[in-house]
């Protein structure tokens, strides 16, 4: 057996699970070592139980793990383990990492930004109409939105993370063959085709049950650079996922709403505990730009710039999309985005005088790029 | 015994002559006063009287009449009792009449004797030199006035007494004649109003230099505390001195209105800010006793109207006729007269009615709100503002910051290179400014560049502008492209100048 056929043999053991996983792991670093020492042994060592034990003898024996292997790979499925090259990064700094993963599509890029988006299944209208908007209005944008299939805040938030003409990837609390709730069929295939991803953690054919909710949360928020709290009860399971956000060291933000709302009050008390206000997605769209996404390590780095040439000639599409300008509209143009900016603003920051800055903006105006919101207040048009 | 007298009596800002004539002749003792004098001039009786009796000199029991000639004219003002007390001393023997013959005098009377200066002085002395007349006595509270008007000589007294005594011993002291252009000059480097204060606006400096420049009339936009006023209150500061004619004609209209401070003439271009409670009679003039308006006392300077919408509307309206003849004409029961209204407006208002547009943190205001706050203005006074302009509400370590900014004397440099051009431009027309083109002369005066045409052709149809705000567009390019000294309007200057265009109301 070779080193993916001894993950996917230690990932697809029935009963042994991330804890598990987790603690075998840390004892005995790689699964080839697990294979080959005796079930006694790790019984002895606390590392599994009776009923585990018997499980790893009986896969041993008779799990057909390169049959599994190449019927996966018919199905489009690929299977990605802690080692593989192209096994997410982010998704081994959390500090509960997956150690395999199962996707059907792309995973996200690392190099744009992307935002998770979770919220509560049982959501307000509000809340439907406030994902879909977010999800649109990043999307296009250029950033990827990562969310979770389910009924309510996460379908929702991929709808409009379509609409918006992006990508969008989902993480499953079943295997990624699987479609939970059934009705999001349409959804699944259509996030595959758009050059999204479903991603899992677990094996195929595993139904969805309810512990596995949170628990996938971790890979939403691990996947993201900020996570978004679009609607939460006071006690719900979305705020397990902020907390693991928040291990995981990602911005968490929240979308307030009535403090009456029931739907909303989950929300509303992680703003006052200090997340985020989501104002509006423009908002955020800007504030993701301005600040740089969270430095990606080295390793990744590396392969990135190796890969920078053959992407500039498949013509992936950039965040945002620049005219050809001129080099001083464009300087002024760059500047602009969907909140308001004053001339005075522009002068300061370009150092250009203000005769100069005044005459660009009126071209750009001219030129339809931007356009005046209140007097010499400017927004670009997108 | 028959004596008269020269003085003058000011109606709005123009002087005119009247002769003071008074006959002492047999009959029941009385005093009469005919000649259409207002209620004012009327009391003067009891007070020449009581000053004459308090000077010494004793009033004989006969039948005085003093007639104020033309008896057409409507007489106002405390200016009359010095020429009635002189008369009536002249004519009962106590001054010989030859010193008073072809006299002028003006002040008014206190009950002791002394005499108390009066409004108007400046420009009836400046009258009474055009008029002729070789001696002017005035207050020695008006001597200031006097000293600035050549050709005549003019003589400040204290009281009637004293007066007396220099006329007897023909030892009247003139006043002494003062430079002026040197007064223009001291003060000039005295202001202290600076753009160097104003820190992080240069946007909003630079559309009021370019508004300064042509004399384009200009709105500021911006939130409550953005420092419009600042903006506003400088802008004296970047236009050429007053000349020695300008400042005359100005000192005039606040002698005449009793606001000259100081013991000094109007040096300063003035700047004047009504309250938005003002009303249309206070604003553009014309009140019963003929006084000018907050447009007459901005003559040659700045009216700022600051909360533009704030004010009556058509308070705001009655701006329209001072601004296109830059003189109003008032017509009254009483009298007829003409104040000058040479100004430039600047107005300035708030984005919305709370005050933030577009700063969404705090405005609520809805879109349609906010145009309708807009439409308040709307008008044809606001079809007249050439250059809009947002001011910025600017954040506090800005204030602190030393950052390099433009001073008054950096703006002045391209505002008089500009009024250069404009003064070459414009020696064969009756305008001195851009702003004041007509069409034919935009036509003649505005050769615009290829490119800079297609620029504005397109603003044209993109904007959907009228002919006026397209005309206003080239006028105010015109002002860019002469403070670069460039003959042609290139598209830069087409560009900058379609930024200041009145956008409010395509929002
Ligand atoms: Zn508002």
């Amino acid at each position: 057996m070779n080193r993916t056929e001894y993950w996917f043999w230690l990932c697809n053991i029935p009963g042994i699970y991330q804890e598990t996983l987790q603690k075998l792991l840390s004892r005995h670093p790689s699964p080839e070592e697990i294979f080959r020492i005796k079930e006694e042994q790790l019984l002895k060592e606390g590392l599994v139980n009776e009923k585990q034990k018997s499980a790893m003898i009986h896969s041993k024996q008779k799990l057909d793990v390169s049959g599994k292997i190449e019927e996966l790979q018919k199905k489009g499925v690929r299977f990605l383990h802690h080692e593989s090259e192209d096994f997410p990064e982010k998704l081994k700094q959390i500090p509960d990492p997956p150690y395999c993963l199962y996707l059907l599509g792309h995973l996200p890029d690392p190099e744009i930004p992307s935002v998770g988006m979770v919220g509560a299944r049982a959501c307000s209208d509000y809340g439907q109409k406030m994902a879909f908007r977010y999800g649109g209005v990043l999307a296009a944008g250029g950033v990827q939105i990562i969310s979770g299939l389910a009924a309510g805040i996460d379908s929702v938030s991929a709808k409009g993370a379509l609409s918006g003409g992006g990508k969008t990837f989902a993480v499953l609390g079943s295997g990624v063959d699987v479609i939970y709730p059934a009705e999001n069929m349409g959804l699944y295939y259509e996030i595959i085709t758009s050059g999204g991803g479903i991603i899992s953690e677990y094996p195929m054919g595993t139904q969805p049950v309810p512990w596995q909710f949170p628990l996938r949360n971790r890979l939403i928020s691990g996947l993201c650079d900020r996570l978004l709290v679009m609607e939460a009860k006071e006690r719900s399971g979305t705020l397990i996922t902020v907390r693991y956000a928040l291990d995981q060291g990602r911005d968490v933000f929240a979308l307030p709403g009535r403090v009456t709302d029931k739907t909303s009050q989950g929300c509303n008390q992680m703003i006052a505990d200090g997340a985020g206000i989501l104002l509006s997605p423009e908002y955020l769209l800007e504030e993701i730009y301005r600040k740089p996404v969270p430095e990606v390590p080295a390793v990744i780095k590396q392969q990135t710039e190796k890969k920078e040439t053959k992407r500039k000639t498949t013509g992936r599409r950039k965040p945002l999309e620049m005219p050809h300008l001129r080099s001083d509209l464009k300087k002024i143009y760059m500047l602009l985005g969907k909140r308001a900016i004053s001339v005075q603003t522009l002068i300061e920051k370009t150092k250009e005088t203000p005769d100069a800055v005044a005459s660009s903006i009126a071209e750009l105006e001219l030129l339809g790029l931007i356009k005046e919101v209140a007097k010499n207040q400017y927004v670009k048009i997108f | 015994m028959f004596c008269s007298v020269y003085s003058a009596a000011v109606c709005g800002v123009e002087p005119q002559m009247v002769s003071v004539e008074i006959d002492i002749s047999g009959g029941l003792p009385a005093f009469n006063m005919v000649g259409l004098p207002s209620s004012e001039v009327r009391e003067a009786k009891e007070r020449v009287l009581r000053a004459i009796e308090n000077s010494g000199y004793e009033i004989p029991s006969r039948k005085i009449t003093i007639n104020l000639s033309p008896a057409n004219l409507k007489k106002t003002g405390s200016g009359f009792d010095l020429p009635i007390a002189v008369a009536f001393l002249s004519a009962i023997g106590v001054i010989d009449p030859e010193c008073v013959q072809g006299m002028m005098l003006v002040g008014e009377l206190s009950l002791d004797g002394s005499i108390l200066p009066v409004n108007g002085i400046l420009p009836i002395a400046v009258f009474a030199a055009e008029q002729g007349i070789k001696k002017l006595v005035i207050p020695e509270g008006n001597a200031f006035e006097g000293a600035y008007v050549p050709g005549i000589d003019i003589y400040g007294s204290m009281s009637l007494s004293s007066l007396v005594k220099d006329l007897k011993s023909k030892s009247l002291t003139k006043i002494e004649k003062a430079d002026l252009q040197l007064l223009l000059e001291q003060q000039y480097l005295e202001s202290t109003l600076d753009y160097r204060d104003v820190k992080g606006q240069e946007a909003a400096k630079r559309a009021t230099m370019v508004a300064a420049a042509g004399f384009h009339n200009l709105l500021y936009v911006g939130p409550p505390g953005s420092g419009k006023s600042l903006m506003a209150q400088r802008i004296p500061s970047i236009i050429n001195q007053l000349s020695p004619a300008e400042c005359l004609e100005v000192s005039k209209i606040y002698s005449a209105a009793g606001l000259l401070k100081n013991q000094s003439l109007i040096t300063e271009r003035p700047f004047r800010a009504p309250h938005h409670s003002i009303t249309s009679v206070a604003l553009i003039g014309g009140t019963q006793a003929a006084r000018c308006g907050e447009v007459t006392l901005a003559h040659k300077g700045i009216l700022f109207l600051d909360e533009a919408a704030e004010f009556r509307k058509d308070t705001i309206e009655t701006l329209r006729q001072p601004m296109e003849e830059k003189q109003i004409v008032i017509n009254r029961a009483s009298y007829r007269t003409v104040f000058p209204a040479d100004f430039m407006l600047v107005m300035a208002m708030n984005p919305c009615r709370c005050g933030y547009y577009p700063d969404r943190s705090i405005c609520n205001c809805t879109e349609a709100e906010v145009k309708k706050y807009f439409g308040k203005i709307k008008g044809p006074v606001l079809d007249r503002i050439d250059i809009h302009v947002a001011v910025e509400k600017v954040a506090i370590d800005d204030l602190k910051e030393k950052t390099k900014t433009m001073s008054s004397a950096d703006m002045r440099e391209s505002v008089c290179c500009a009024h250069e051009m404009q003064k070459l431009r414009f020696k064969e027309e009756n305008i001195d400014f851009n702003s004041q083109m007509t069409n034919a002369m935009i036509k003649q005066y505005c050769e615009l560049e290829k490119e800079a045409r297609q620029m504005l052709n397109l603003a044209y149809d993109k904007y959907h502008l009228s002919a006026r705000g397209y005309y206003k567009i080239i006028k105010v390019a015109r002002t860019i492209a002469d403070m670069e000294q460039s003959r042609l309007i290139g598209r830069k200057h087409i560009l900058e100048a379609i930024g200041y265009r009145n956008s409010l109301l395509e929002l």
